[in-house]
């Protein structure tokens, strides 16, 4: 047998008009999104190719992060629909897609360098050490991404 | 070869369906057929009619190279016209636009 391979994909999802700040989506909205955007753009066959093996998970509200597992062929479907994603839970939104791996280890990488990076930049506007720490809790809190192994 | 690939195609309905198709009506139920198994993306490409004869409604379909497979396979799942059951028969398929006229299959001995 040969192992089947996978692509893992971090996205940013930026409602318009609202760049910054947190933004709470529910578990499953990008998910759907993804769906019908593929629907529309590739058909009832990119729909069936992209579903094995696929998952969606919204990360982190502070950084509007999201991680995405596919496989790899169908992850062409998926590749070319993100961007064209216009609206998630009837919100004017856009995605953008950070990096695309090959492991989820390189993922991680990126995303917790990226984290540390956003990390810093919003401690600047924060004053006491608690809210801090708290800030830190939040934003390298990877537990609800491991399930996608 | 051929950028091209050109196809003889019928429309046969299950029950006796009464109504004349005009070509524009033939050409938009197939694009329609593409645009539900493999989206805008491949519904963008020009599938052209050249020739469509409302009475038995057959026509001669031409379409890209790279895109002849998709479009069979639209024809072939495509099972319905304005909600009536139909389907599409191919009778030749060919990058030759002349091998429609005749070719060794259709010779008498």
């Amino acid at each position: 047998m040969v192992r089947h391979k996978n692509r893992y994909m971090v996205v940013q999802i930026n409602e318009t008009g609202k760049e910054e700040g947190k933004l709470k989506l529910k578990a499953a909205s990008l998910h759907e999104a993804i769906i019908q955007k593929v629907q529309q753009l590739h058909g009832d066959f990119g729909v069936a190719a992209i579903r094995a093996g696929f998952t969606a998970k919204y990360f982190n509200e502070h950084t509007r992060v999201a991680f995405v597992r596919t496989r790899r062929g169908p992850h062409k479907f998926v590749c070319s629909a993100i961007p064209c994603i216009k609206s998630i839970e009837n919100r004017n939104a856009v995605v953008n897609i950070l990096y695309v791996g090959a492991t989820i280890r390189q993922c991680f990488y990126f995303l917790k360098n990226y984290q540390q990076e956003k990390f810093d930049e919003y401690c600047v506007k924060l004053k006491t050490d608690e809210e801090k720490i708290n800030l830190k809790k939040e934003m390298l809190n990877f537990e609800n991404v491991l399930a996608i192994l | 070869m051929s950028k091209y690939y050109y196809l003889d195609v019928s429309l046969d309905f299950a029950e006796p369906y009464e109504t004349e198709i005009t070509g524009v009506y033939f050409k938009k139920n197939i694009v329609s057929a593409v645009n539900q198994l493999f989206g805008e993306v491949a519904a963008a490409v020009n599938i052209d009619i050249l020739k469509y004869n409302s009475a038995n409604r057959r026509a001669v379909l031409r379409v890209p190279k790279t895109h002849y497979i998709k479009l069979r396979s639209s024809l072939t799942l495509c099972g319905k016209f304005e909600g009536h059951p139909c389907a599409y028969t191919v009778h030749k398929a060919t990058p030759l636009l002349l091998a429609l006229q005749g070719d060794s299959r259709d010779y008498t001995y």
